[in-house]
């Protein structure tokens, strides 16, 4: 028996062990003394860069950066009661009370992640220093430096976004014990000295070019520009309340701007690509252009999941609903259709479109049949009456009609390739013309019969009602119309039925329904480097330096010799079909042209100063040029022109009539109101009414 | 000797013994003596004792025998002669009786006694009343008495069951058929670390028998508790075949770390997935719903405690039985979706808000255009049906009216449900053998379920063997195992229910030609679902290992030491393929490889002590145990595959493996525990239960692991004062006070000590993930802790006619592990803190009746169960402040619903157009034919400030009533289940209305007609519906019938002739009737669970609920040999 007992209790003491059995081993999941090594730190700043891809991972990205300017209003996805068209039209969906009661809360997401991403870099910045034995671009205070430079870069710009939208903000620039609960707010003067500093850092230290396998990290280059824009901003501002004047020396930041952008353009690193829609060009992300991006790729693996704030979304926001029309069906070549954006009529009306080629090469206006099973609905052919409404040559009974020299016939199947097929019996072919978000203006001819008779579905910006018997224009219309007893009804752009920006379209995605992009997105390209010294220059008075540079933006904006160009052009911009010429030299603008008034550039008033005409100039070419690349409001809140140009331009934020002045900047977050304590307590109602921005 | 002992003695052996000659010779050496010299000699020279009353027999009276040498008989006769004294002779005893009462009185009544199910109970007490004259029924349930009375009762009493007294004058044969005593005072039942009299329980605990599990065709144990134990709330989250009801003991505690209770089977703790667990194994089922009572599992049974008992091989006869049953279920609520004509009218009615439709009748021209242009020609024709056309094929007008006549029950509308569900057909068999020798019990069984689900694609089956085996190697010294291993393969189906559901009634499936229309709607977003199943295939696969082993040794009178052991392994995998033939968005075809791998083990030691001194009762039980509980996990995916057969078997083959995703996870926790408890027992009049549990964890830093989990328990047994002893009404009667502190981790492994979290990045084509700071370090948490206070009766009445238990308690969850707010500006959002309290409270009520007890053989029983839970969010952080985004309100349930106050719809009258326009010129866009809401604030501004808690999840009480009536052989049962007071949240119940979408049947405002003005839903139009989700909820209490049973068992006089012992046929009714004010699916489904964020108790508006609910017909066999 005690043999038993005895091996019994061995058993016992078996599992009566110390406090250690309770230990966690570390496996798969990785803890902060990590940091302690090179390869660490590394991982650190990888992680301080992935935060710039939270500008692009969600609705907020067209919300706090396009909407609610003079470019972009609501689609027909965003209405005035959802959170989103609130940030067009400044509801009070968009106060910080608004958060609390349940509406999308795009300024927190991006405040939250953004301060995440500053407490990285000032957990980079503290570590970089202290890594010894390091084997790798670390191994010594050059390599140190080269990496602080970009962690400090990355810091700066992401103070910047945060001093833009939110005015004085609080924040450190060691790294966060995460117990700190006083946060004052910084004056805004502060933060741009901080953010110059950390530019400067950039600029003196990091590298000319990084090579492929480091494509996308800082570069001297990306610093000047950034520092140059950051000056410029700093320059543009007029208040001097101690708290939210941004400070600085205007001719001094000025002149640096300007001498920063030079630097830039002049440094033999980049240069601008020939015709603007190469910029675009799928595939082509990594070109002469590009200052500084962030990154993506068609690794899966490393885009994250279909909800990650952290992919590239922006290339279904932008499109329109194409897929519900005659011979669409949704694919990938014309993506997933989110319709929240509509571009204003400001947006088209100030180009010049005979010579410009950037607004046609910005819009998708034209789609293709895509629908494999072809329909064998009525809607297919040609009605009597169609075609007696269609074309001015035809039968008076409408049995047959001329257009472009082919006779067409009742029940002719309608989309033009087919017409040249006879014996094709399908009514729609994969790769006909199907459906065209007609860009064109006030001065169009294009008339309702017309519409009709092009076969295909079309949504024009304008077009002229017809009398029925004279077939005489009556009415220019932006607006749908039905025409004689209501059996044919004409389409006019409508929220959700206007042309897409095309530039962030993404066709190398899984499938169509997937989120996340492949493509880099460009934070800052040449092009504007080229506006922003420009623009400082012109600030200073050199406006022959100013032309300088905007003519080279220009030039390369014409359509060039021997380009080929658009149907719509020489349909509707005034150009002759087949006419390959250059625009070049009718693109380029001399020092006169801000002397008077230019109707294409619907000055706000046709009695301002030079000055302020160049300042507007400025605007519409940064509109032409960066049209949505996400810069729109804060160029209007840089400039001080939001509030009139939103109540000017964009049609939802003026038929609301929300907005106040006090929407150039976003309201503080109600959590971290909440959160924080002065004093060793929580805010009094009273202090955090203080502590908000005005007006919310 | 006195004589009754002896006569029981007798009846006891009289079976086996073989009778001793009478004819055995004695030789008496005189010829004449006293009887008693006679007596002396016969004993002196047999085997034979001779016993008689004293008084009854004169020993000294003078005998003279006609022979020295004679058999006994003669001799006795001799002897005899001439007196009123007669003998017997039985065995070895002869009885010395005066005459009249052995050849007039004696009395030999036999019978066989079955339990309720008709099956022999061997071992049953008979007594004749009032004397010690008694036998005991042998292992067919016989017995033979032979009655001494004058007025002779027979009592037959059985631990378990009730004890029946019949009058057995003038009868020779009496069979009883013993009920079961639900109360079974002497039961010992299981309390977790060994076993207590079911009378001396001091905590709150309720007990499910197996009886009660076999009597549903249930699939898992979970199912088995609904309504059956007070207390314990068991919901559906949905009915897909094999998935597992959610389930709740006195409400939800714990806000991010699950409510979910720990489950002992067989002694050894176990991770979730007890769904894989046969339930045909279980011996019984209990419930440790106090603190007092759980608190002996301390950290982890905040959520309560579910004792799971297997059955086990007991008695030397083998016992084999075999359980069968077969069932066909249908559908019991389907979605009331609408007809084609009913649709085509909704159509219409939002193209004429659009201005689109210009006639406010149906017009065929309109029609053609938007049924037939903008649809398909399929759609047209079905609505076309619906016109009335002449010879020539032209629309008749109707001359009343002047519109074409138009019929909308005429238009044609294909039912996609239909196609989607079946009758399904399942199956559940159960064979096991039990039994053993001396020293050894088996118990042998081997289960199947195939369960076929109603909705297409839908099943799951089950293949479960288990060994339990006891083994008295000496007798000091005990091992034994119980081993389970199980195999689940389930189908959760392909969603075909849903993609049918959302089908336009006017398409078709298939064209004329018999070709599969992939998008019958002609709308890109509207697949047809129909091939889905043979072009998707998903499989479940679960192998489950449960291993419990035990040592055990007497060390000395009372001491004793045991050694567990137990292991639980489980593996799940899931394969999903799809082709692009699917209705799936995918071009290409592509497969999902997951599995998940859990192991954990338990080790305990544990000291018993139990002794009796004098009239106090001491029971000590000591114990150490360490655990751990390891995972793993890897997924992957990979599409474009050349060929189709390989499914997820060959992922290599993938022709673009640069899409592949592959992941994996790893973690392991440790616990370790010490615990000590105390029983006292003074004069089996007041009890005393204390236990002290000191656990730590793995999961927190060091420092703050361990931590004391006390209880304290009282039992007052009221029944046993003298002051009750004599009141006969009074059966039984205790009072119970308990108090303890119960525990819970709340973390999840590795995050205390601050963990990284990956970045995504590249640079160029370069991968450039990153490690960024995640969570800061939180190495001050510790548990969270709930503290009970229970209250509890214990009754029984008039024999425990009436009998139940009443318990009142008050739980105090504190310290619960919340996510504390710190400003964004630190980098983080959020860190942990113990900060949190949540209180429930609650009733439960358990009562049993024996309505009618009849010796004829009719009974009628009844038993109740009602819970009665409030279960309410004290402080979350401590601000008094509700946090709306993680659905928490303080004072109300954790799973509550915060929105909008639904206020009917917007009418055209002159109010509501006063209505709209105050609210519009605040900011809002009502229409009419719009929802209206309730101004909560009245501020005349509607915004997030009118939202207010609509309602919970959680019920206002629950229960179940079962009745059972029997008569001879046959028992007629039915069973109800209620769950009163909670609602639904769900998105589904307010369709679209857009006229592109499917729509359930609502009654949405149509201005058109005057049915439809006073609506409960919006007038349909394209476009965002503002405030609908003010209609997502909805109350559903509802009251189900869950099954109605009648069972026949079949005569043993028939049965013994094919050598069964039992055989009972069953025929069930599941789930026919439901009650409720539910609008949309039943019930009884609250739809998933939000699985982000930690607020783990919201039900996911969005997600639906999975599976439709069934009822069926069941027919079942039980037969034992």
């Amino acid at each position: 028996m005690k043999k038993y007992i005895l091996l019994l209790f061995a058993a016992f003491t078996l599992v009566t062990c110390s406090d250690e059995f309770l230990d966690e081993e570390q496996v798969g999941v990785l803890k902060y003394d990590y940091y302690e090594s090179e390869d660490g730190i590394e991982k650190l700043i990888n992680s301080c860069y992935s935060v710039q891809r939270k500008k692009y991972g969600d609705e907020w990205t067209y919300a706090l950066w396009n909407y609610g300017t003079d470019e972009w209003k609501r689609g027909d996805h965003a209405y005035t009661t959802h959170a989103m068209g609130g940030y067009n039209d400044y509801t009070e969906m968009i106060n910080a009370v608004g958060y609390e009661i349940g509406y999308k809360n795009y300024p927190e997401n991006i405040w939250t992640a953004y301060y995440n991403g500053i407490d990285r870099c000032n957990l980079a910045v503290e570590k970089i220093p202290l890594v010894e034995g390091g084997i790798g671009i670390m191994k010594d205070n050059e390599g140190k430096n080269k990496r602080m430079g970009e962690v400090r870069f990355l810091r700066a710009i992401y103070l910047f976004m945060l001093v833009q939208q939110w005015g004085p903000i609080p924040y450190h620039l060691v790294p966060s014990s995460g117990s700190e609960k006083e946060w004052p707010r910084q004056p805004v003067s502060k933060v741009y000295d901080d953010i110059i500093a950390d530019l400067q850092f950039a600029v003196d230290n990091c590298v000319e070019k990084q090579n492929d396998d480091n494509y996308g990290r800082v570069t001297k280059n990306a610093a000047r520009h950034y520092l140059a824009k950051v000056l410029l901003t700093r320059a543009c501002g007029t208040d001097t309340d101690p708290m939210f004047g941004r400070g600085g020396n205007r001719n001094e930041d000025l002149a640096r701007a300007a001498a920063l952008a030079e630097e830039c353009i002049n440094s033999g690193y980049n240069s601008l690509l020939p015709n603007y829609a190469d910029v675009w060009e799928e595939g082509n992300e990594i070109n002469d252009e590009i200052l500084f991006a962030t990154q993506f790729n068609q690794e899966v693996g490393l885009l994250g999941g279909a909800s990650n704030d952290y992919r590239n979304n922006t290339h279904v926001y932008w499109l329109n609903q194409y897929d519900t029309e005659v011979g669409m069906a949704r694919n990938i070549e014309y993506g997933r259709p989110f319709r929240r954006m509509m571009i204003t009529d400001y947006a088209c009306d100030i180009h010049d479109r005979l010579n410009d080629s950037r607004l046609r090469k910005s819009l998708l206006e034209v789609y293709y049949s895509t629908a494999t099973a072809a329909p064998t609905s009525a809607s297919y052919k040609w009605t009597a009456k169609e075609l007696s409404f269609a074309f001015t040559d035809a039968a008076t009974d409408g049995s047959w009609a001329v257009r472009y020299g082919d006779t067409l016939y009742t029940g002719d199947p309608k989309f033009e390739l087919a017409t040249e097929n006879p014996s094709n019996t399908e009514y729609v072919n994969v790769g006909d013309t199907a459906l065209v978000f007609l860009m064109n203006d006030r001065n169009t001819t294009l008339t309702d019969r017309e519409i009709v008779g092009r076969g295909y579905t079309v949504f024009a910006r304008y077009y002229w009602v017809t009398d029925p018997v004279t077939r005489a224009p009556l009415e220019l219309v932006n607006h749908d119309t039905t025409v004689a007893d209501g059996d044919i009804r004409i389409k006019a752009w409508v929220p959700g039925k206007a042309p897409s920006l095309v530039k962030f379209r993404d066709r190398y995605r899984a499938d169509v329904a997937t989120y996340q992009g492949t493509r880099d997105f460009f934070d800052a390209r040449l092009a504007e480097t080229y506006l922003i010294g420009a623009e400082a220059y012109g600030r200073l008075g050199n406006y022959t330096k100013a032309v300088e540079l905007v003519n080279v933006v220009r030039r390369r904006a014409a359509y060039h010799a021997g380009e080929e160009r658009p149907n719509l052009w020489w349909q509707f911009d005034g150009g002759t079909e087949g006419d390959e010429s250059s625009r070049e030299d009718a693109m380029l603008i001399n020092e006169g042209y801000w002397d008077s008034d230019v109707p294409l550039e619907h000055y706000t008033s046709a009695s301002l100063s030079k000055e302020q005409r160049f300042v507007e100039f400025m605007l519409n070419e940064r509109c032409r040029e960066l049209l949505g690349e996400m810069m729109r409001w804060e160029d209007l809140v840089r400039t001080e022109t939001l509030f009139q140009r939103a109540m000017m331009f964009n049609d939802d934020t003026r038929a609301t009539g929300t907005m106040r002045e006090y929407h150039k900047l976003r309201p503080i977050p109600q959590t971290h109101l909440d959160a924080i304590e002065t004093n060793g307590r929580p805010l009094t109602a009273g202090e955090k009414q203080a502590y908000q921005n005005p007006g919310f | 000797m006195k004589l009754t002992f002896i006569l029981m003695f007798l009846a006891m052996v009289h079976l086996s013994a073989s009778v001793h000659s009478q004819n055995t010779v004695i030789n008496l050496s005189m010829n004449t003596g006293s009887f008693g010299e006679i007596i002396n000699a016969i004993e002196e020279q047999s085997e034979f004792k001779i016993f008689y009353k004293n008084e009854q027999i004169n020993l000294d009276r003078k005998v003279s025998l006609t022979s020295k040498k004679a058999p006994v008989s003669a001799i006795l006769g001799d002897a005899l002669k001439g007196t009123d004294i007669g003998y017997t002779l039985i065995d070895k005893v002869i009885v010395l009786a005066p005459v009249e009462n052995n050849l007039v009185k004696q009395q030999k009544i036999t019978g066989r006694i079955t339990s309720g199910d008709g099956s022999p109970l061997p071992g049953v007490n008979v007594v004749e009343k009032g004397t010690t004259n008694g036998t005991v029924t042998d292992i067919d349930g016989k017995y033979s008495i032979t009655l001494i009375g004058q007025e002779p009762v027979l009592v037959f009493s059985f631990i378990g069951y009730l004890t029946e007294e019949v009058e057995a004058a003038g009868k020779n044969e009496i069979d009883v058929l013993l009920v079961d005593d639900i109360q079974r005072l002497d039961e010992v039942v299981v309390v977790g670390y060994g076993t207590v009299k079911k009378s001396d329980i001091t905590g709150s605990l309720s007990s499910v028998t197996s009886e009660q599990i076999m009597s549903l065709p249930v699939q898992n144990l979970n199912q088995a508790l609904q309504g059956r134990a007070a207390g314990v709330d068991v919901f559906n989250t949905g009915f897909t075949p094999g998935s597992a009801p959610t389930i709740r003991i006195r409400g939800n505690k714990s806000i991010k770390a699950g409510n979910d209770p720990l489950y002992v089977l067989d002694g050894i703790p176990v991770e979730s997935g007890i769904e894989e667990v046969n339930p045909l194994d279980i011996e019984s089922i209990e419930v440790l719903k106090d603190a007092s009572a759980s608190a002996i599992y301390g950290s982890r049974a905040a959520n309560g405690v579910i004792l799971i008992t297997t059955k086990r091989g007991t008695g030397r006869t083998a016992y084999v039985s075999y359980e069968g049953s077969i069932s066909i279920e249908k559908a019991l609520v389907t979605i009331d979706l609408m007809d084609g004509g009913q649709w085509a009218e909704m159509r219409r009615t939002v193209l004429r808000s659009e201005e689109a439709y210009p006639y406010d009748y149906a017009d065929p021209e309109a029609d053609e255009e938007w049924f037939g242009n903008e649809m398909t020609p399929d759609i047209w024709e079905s609505v076309k049906m619906g016109y009335t056309l002449d010879e020539n094929g032209d629309y008749v007008i109707d001359p009343e009216t002047g519109h074409p006549l138009y019929d909308p029950s005429k238009v044609r509308s294909y039912d996609w449900e239909s196609d989607a569900l079946r009758t399904a057909h399942s199956q559940i068999h159960q064979l096991s053998v039990s039994g053993g020798t001396e020293n050894l019990g088996v118990l042998l069984s081997v289960g199947y379920t195939n369960q076929e689900g109603i909705e297409i694609g839908q099943d799951y089956k089950r293949f479960s063997p288990r060994l339990n085996l006891d083994y008295q190697a000496v007798d000091w010294f005990k091992i034994g195992m119980s081993t389970s291993y199980s195999l689940a393969l389930r189908d959760p189906g392909v969603g075909i229910y849903g993609g049918a559901t959302s089908q336009i009634p006017l398409s078709l499936p298939y064209d004329t030609a018999g070709n599969f229309l992939m998008l019958p709607a002609g709308d890109d977003l509207i697949k047809n679902p129909l091939r889905d199943n043979k072009y998707i295939n998903i499989e479940e696969r679960t192998s489950r290992y449960l291993g419990s082993y035990y040592a055990e040794v007497t060390l000395w009178k009372g001491l004793k030491y045991r050694i567990n052991a137990g292991i639980d392994y489980r593996h799940y995998r899931r394969g999903d393929f799809i082709e692009p033939e699917s209705s799936r968005l995918v071009n290409v075809n592509s497969a999902q490889y997951r599995q998940n791998e859990r192991y954990g083990w338990t080790l305990e030691n544990l000291v018993f002590f139990d002794r009796t001194f004098g009239q106090h009762d001491i029971g000590i039980t000591l114990l150490q145990s360490a655990g751990a509980t390891r995972y793993e996990e890897t997924n992957m995916e990979a599409q474009n595959f050349a060929y189709v057969s390989q499914q997820w078997y060959n992922m290599e083959s993938s022709l673009s493996p640069d899409l592949s995703t592959l992941s994996s996870d790893f973690n392991r926790r440790q616990i370790q525990s010490y615990m000590g408890r105390i029983n006292y027992d003074l004069m089996d009049k007041y009890l005393v239960t204390a236990t002290l549990r000191y656990d730590g964890a793995s999961v927190f830093y060091k420092g703050n692991r361990w931590d004391y989990f006390p209880s304290f328990a009282l039992a007052w047994k009221v029944k046993n004062e003298s002051f009750l002893q004599n009141i006969n009404a009074v059966t039984q009667l205790k009072l119970r006070l308990g108090y303890g502190t119960t525990g819970q981790s709340g973390v999840t492994p590795y995050e205390t000590d601050g963990t990284l979290v990956e970045t995504l990045y590249v640079f160029g084509e370069t991968p450039a993930k990153g490690y960024a700071p995640n969570l800061l370090a939180t190495r001050d948490v510790g548990w969270e802790k709930t503290t009970t206070t229970n209250f509890g009766i214990d009754f029984g009445f008039v024999n425990n006619r009436i009998s139940g238990s009443i318990d009142f308690y008050n739980a105090n969850t504190h310290d619960l592990l919340l996510e504390s707010k710190l400003p964004a500006v630190t980098g983080y959002s959020i860190t942990r803190a113990n900060i949190g309290k949540v209180n429930n409270k609650g009733l439960e009520i358990t009562l049993n009746t024996i309505n009618i007890s009849n010796p004829g053989g009719f009974r009628w029983e009844t038993d109740l169960t009602f819970s009665f839970n409030r279960e309410k969010v004290v402080e979350i952080y401590g601000d008094n402040v509700d946090d709306i985004n993680n659905n928490l309100f303080i004072g109300y349930p954790i799973g509550s619903y915060y929105n909008y106050v639904y206020d009917g719809i917007l009418q055209d009258t002159p109010e509501d157009s006063v209505w709209i326009a105050k609210y519009n010129a605040s900011g809002s866009f009502f229409e009419t034919g719009e929802i209206k809401v309730k101004d909560i604030d009245g501020n005349d501004t509607i915004n997030g400030f009118d939202r207010e808690v609509v309602g919970s999840n959680v019920p206002d009480f629950t229960g179940g009533i079962s009745n059972r009536v029997a008569y001879k052989g046959f028992e007629l049962s039915f069973f109800v289940y209620f769950r009163v007071g909670q609602g639904i949240y769900n998105r589904a119940r307010v369709p679209a209305l857009d006229g592109r979408y499917m729509a359930w049947d609502v009654k949405y405002y149509n201005p058109l007609d005057p049915d439809r003005r006073n609506a409960t839903h919006q007038q349909p139009r394209d476009g965002q519906i503002d405030f609908q989700n003010a209609l997502w909820y909805k109350e559903a209490s509802f009251l189900k019938v869950r099954n109605i049973t009648l069972s026949y068992n079949l005569p043993k006089s028939i049965i013994s002739k094919v050598k069964m012992n039992s055989l009972q046929v069953y025929v069930m009714a599941t789930n026919p009737f439901l009650f409720t004010n539910y609008d949309y699916m039943d019930p009884e489904a609250q739809g998933r669970y939000v699985n982000t964020g930690w607020n783990r108790n919201q039900v996911d508006p969005v997600q639906g609920i999975s599976g439709i609910s069934t009822k069926g017909l069941v027919l079942g066999v039980r037969a034992g040999f």
